[in-house]
């Protein structure tokens, strides 16, 4: 890293920061929205209308069919489409995975929003219980019960009337062509159609559609009538974008990775790929697992990559060779795959980014029994806790050299000097103390008060100065800092982070000190769940002595950074303390990341949740980060303005003092 | 402004430190019965503790309450330098001699006044332990600098609020407090009545009001997903009063509704939605 850019980033902080301000302020809608992206503005905008919120799920696209599938299984090409519809399987909310806007200007968000409403809408209306089996039955009971959906929507929330209307529009729009069907299809079509018409016309509050049995009894009588008026076969018609499909909820799906195993995600990384759809997982029937081989043909010649059968066949481990990417797009093909354990490392990982339910229950996340403390976490793809979440250790911090605090602070004797001074500046105006019976002036109130009481010959006390002593402020201060390994690099090419992080502990430490505030410090670092490490380089109770400087000397980087856990046992420590004002700081070098699926945007999730939760007890958490490519993460995690860059160890005691006049003057 | 040209002020402020009840009563539409109940306790000299979120209509009720009961009024804000002579009173000099001079709460104590102390938890410990004899059934106020023994005078009624927000985890009344009040619990209005309330203090028409209340309404939905403090109906009133004033209604929720609500652009950007789906 270069040295101007160093000097250029104070300055580049500040401008990127408008600027994103001003992206965010005029930046169209993003052409095409991502769930993962959107999802709390969605949950948020679900709840602020309805009260609650589903939880949110990807729906998977139909099956794709080579066209000789389709010709063995009957498809007809109408059904054939790649797009995934919004869904529910009656509990959850089923979305598509990206949506684009639609061609009438309805932008991406818009349609996730009316999507994720409507599909919360049809769950509440028990849309899913009440459809019939019979296909044709169904899908004109989806249609009307659609519009009744559509129509409640819009009697409820008269403002998305034009979104409805453009929404309609567009799946009126996508209809297959009515050439290729049936005159059974046809007449059902024409239905269907003439559903989403009303749905678009004025009136269509007026259209009035029986509730539950009744519309029930309807439909069933249609489809009798319909049957037959109309020859021909039924084979299913697509439903409509506008009010989605029924889907159902199966078995807990996922295709877990069995046995991540630590020392072989070392050896060689999993290759990683997106799975377009997931597989159902199939419970094996008795017969399945036979032992001799049964017939498959397996070319002995190429690695095996394409997977045909749908009737479970276990993948032959190949030699390695093949693509991730291949073998997703093979197995997103599969309507349902079983689930196989086998020991040994993974190779393949396949991202699904619907619910890991599977995971979720199956996970050997810290085990409550082997002591500590475990803390939830949080999930975001199922905006929920997931129990048991992280155990977290905690332990008295290894000592170091005795030597190392007096070099250090010999070294930093003028910063010490300056941060002891510009800290003792930052005592309370208030911090006069009235009433006292000693001090430097006399306390005028008093003295009239008293001087009042004596000649009313009442009694009187004689604790008339007023003292300038600093009142003990009413702050409690925890230092949380960062020991993973990854604070072993070294910025700019001189010190290594974790040697900033110490000495600026060190000098922060000493300059509280003379401010007689109560704070401590903590460290950490950890590997997986089970094994979050905290280790107490100073409580709050303790007093500082050389025992806590060689503590301090003694950090050294090693593990990950499992950043909500910490954060949570931090703010369980901190939130016991009886002080008026908490602030929570944290001293980090980068995003949260772990062994596990920390890394990346579980762990930004849960560490948002924590930090959440720390404003929600009262605390100030606040995150000073030596990571350069922070704000993108930072920001969301903390909030705008409860970060800041951190590039020198000399920094760390301005910006406390910075953050502890603006925590008291608030 | 249209129908409710409001006087904002109900009580008059007059030299005994007291606010005496006009004529015309505050405008105060009550939730359930608080009104009956605070009568009663009235009658009976029990003390009564408000408790609900901020502006939802505590201080109002009060203020129409001592209209009602054509009591005068004393209110003291409690913040945490309030000690026990700023309640009590203190002895004064004035021109060689010596005065006593009585603080709000003995005032109140002797004229039979209502004495309103809002966000008593602000007040320390050692502040709020003086209004314990006076909370029970003794009904007395010990004086210990002039040595009087005050026995409240009939109509003297405490009131005490309290806000059980997130601020206070560990600021919290002492059960020997609590359990000397009468406690009436203060939430939202239902909807219709919220709207009542906007378009009169507002000075804004029913639609507007109603729609500023189902945003309201909306918005509070979220109080589980982080947000601090739940849209109050003073803030509704607030935007509705910016509205009367010719600021479009959207642009008065941005700046008067939805910015003061959170910093987290996320949650600004839900509320945002949120209100276009409102408004
Ligand atoms: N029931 C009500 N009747 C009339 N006005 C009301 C009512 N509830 C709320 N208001 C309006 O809301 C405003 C705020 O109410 P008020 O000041 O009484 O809140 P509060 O509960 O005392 O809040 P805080 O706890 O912040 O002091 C009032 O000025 C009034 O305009
Ligand atoms: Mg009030």
């Amino acid at each position: 890293m270069a040295e101007a850019e160093e000097l250029l980033a104070e300055g580049a902080l500040v401008a990127t920061r408008f600027a994103h301000d001003l992206w965010r302020r005029h930046r169209a809608a993003p052409e095409v929205a991502r769930l993962a992206d959107v999802r709390e503005r969605i949950e948020c905008f679900v709840i602020g209308l309805r009260g609650a919120c589903p939880t949110l799920g990807i729906s998977s696209p139909p099956l794709q069919r080579t066209w000789l599938g389709r010709l063995l299984l009957r498809i007809p090409r109408h059904l054939n489409s790649a797009t995934a519809q919004p869904a529910t399987d009656g509990q959850r909310v089923l979305l598509p995975r990206e949506l684009a806007p639609l061609a009438n200007d309805l932008n991406a968000l818009c349609r996730y929003r009316l999507y994720a409403l409507a599909q919360a809408l049809r769950i509440e209306r028990k849309t899913h219980t009440n459809a019939p089996l019979d296909r044709l039955e169904r899908d004109l009971f989806i249609a009307r019960d659609g519009l009744a959906t559509l129509t409640e929507l819009a009697a409820e929330v008269p403002r998305l009337n034009a979104d409805i209307a453009a929404c309609v529009r567009a799946s009126l729009a996508t209809r297959p062509a009515t050439e290729q069907l049936t005159p059974l299809e046809q007449a059902v079509e024409a239905r269907l159609r003439s559903a989403l018409r009303d749905a678009l016309s004025p009136q269509r509050t007026a259209a009035s559609v029986p509730a539950g049995h009744e519309l029930l009894a309807e439909v069933i009588e249609a489809a009798a009538a319909l049957r037959a008026n109309f020859p021909g076969r039924y084979r299913g018609l697509p439903s409509a974008e506008c009010w989605g499909e029924l889907v159902e909820a199966g078995a807990p799906t996922l295709l877990a990775p069995a046995a991540f195993s630590r020392e072989a995600a070392q050896r060689s990384p999993p290759r990683l790929s997106h799975l377009a759809r997931r597989p159902t997982p199939r419970v094996a029937s008795a017969d399945e697992d036979d032992e001799r081989p049964g017939m498959f043909i397996v070319k002995a010649d190429a690695s095996q990559t394409g997977v045909e059968d749908p009737l479970g066949l276990s993948r032959p481990l190949d030699e390695g060779a093949a693509d991730a990417a291949e073998l997703s797009a093979a197995l997103s093909e599969l309507p349902e795959a079983r689930l196989i354990r086998a020991p040994g490392a993974v190779r393949e990982v396949l991202l699904s980014e619907g619910r890991n339910e599977l995971r979720a229950a199956q996970s050997p996340l810290g085990a409550p029994n082997s002591g500590g403390f475990s803390y939830p976490e949080w999930d975001y793809r199922i905006s929920s806790y997931r129990q048991p979440g992280a155990l977290v250790r905690e332990s008295v911090a290894e000592v170091g050299d005795v030597g190392w605090a007096e070099t250090v602070l010999r070294r930093h004797a003028r910063l010490l000097h300056t941060v002891c001074e510009s800290f003792a500046e930052l005592r309370p105006r208030r911090s006069r103390l009235l009433r006292q019976p000693d001090g430097m002036e006399v306390d005028i109130d008093a003295y009239v008060s008293a001087f009042a009481n004596r000649l009313a010959g009442v009694s009187w006390d004689d604790a008339l100065y007023e003292d300038v002593r600093p009142r003990r402020r009413d702050v409690a201060l925890l230092l949380l800092v960062d020991a993973s390994a990854s604070t072993d690099a070294s910025i700019s090419g001189r010190q290594r982070i974790i040697d900033i992080e110490k000495e600026a502990l060190l000098v922060v430490c000493k300059a509280l000190e003379r401010l007689g505030d109560r704070y401590a410090a903590y460290g950490f670092s950890g590997e997986s769940a089970a094994e979050v490490r905290v280790r107490a380089i100073k409580r709050f109770d303790e007093p500082y002595d050389i025992a806590v400087e060689r503590r301090i000397a003694g950090l050294e980087p090693d593990g990950y950074t499992r950043l909500g856990a910490a954060v949570r046992r931090a703010t369980g420590l901190l939130a016991r303390e009886q002080a008026r004002h908490r602030l929570l700081l944290i001293v980090s070098d980068g995003k949260p990341n772990d062994i596990d699926e920390y890394e990346g945007r579980y762990g930004i999730e849960d560490a948002r949740q924590a930090i959440v939760e720390a404003r929600l007890q009262g605390l100030h958490p606040f995150c000073l980060t030596v990571d350069r490519q922070a704000p993108e993460y930072a920001r969301h995690i903390f909030g705008p303005t409860g970060y800041t860059l951190l590039r020198d160890a000399q920094l760390l005691p301005a910006t406390l003092l910075e953050l502890l006049r603006r925590l008291v003057r608030a | 402004m249209s129908a409710g040209a409001v006087p904002r002020i109900h009580l008059r402020a007059s030299a005994d430190g007291l606010s005496h009840p006009q004529a015309q009563a505050p405008y105060y539409l009550p939730a359930g019965d608080e009104v009956r109940i605070f009568e009663a306790c009235h009658k009976q000299g029990l003390a009564t503790l408000l408790k609900g979120p901020t502006g939802c209509g505590k201080t109002r009720f009060v203020e129409y309450m001592a209209w009602r009961l054509g009591r005068p009024l004393v209110t003291v804000a409690c913040h945490d330098d309030l000690s026990a002579s700023d309640l009590l009173g203190r002895y004064v000099v004035r021109g060689g001699e010596t005065e006593w001079r009585d603080g709000p709460l003995t005032r109140a104590v002797r004229n039979g006044a209502l004495c309103y102390l809002d966000e008593v938890v602000e007040a320390r410990q050692d502040t709020i332990v003086v209004i314990h004899p006076l909370a029970d059934e003794r009904r007395l106020l010990p004086l210990d600098k002039t040595g009087e023994l005050i026995e409240a005078a009939p109509g003297f009624q405490l009131v005490i609020s309290y806000n059980p927000g997130y601020q206070h985890v560990l600021k919290d009344l002492k059960p020997s407090t609590r359990q000397r009040f009468v406690v009436i619990e203060f939430d939202f209005l239902p909807a219709e009545r919220e709207a009542e309330i906007v378009a009169h203090e507002g000075g804004i028409d029913r639609l507007g009001a109603e729609s500023l209340v189902k945003l309201a309404r909306r918005v509070r939905n979220l109080r589980d997903r982080g947000l601090a403090e739940a849209p109050s109906t003073r803030l509704l009133v607030a935007t509705a009063r910016l509205v009367a004033a010719g600021i479009p209604i959207r642009e008065a929720c941005r700046t008067a509704f939805v910015a003061p609500l959170s910093d987290d652009p996320t949650m600004l950007a839900s509320i945002g939605d949120l209100l276009d789906a409102t408004l």
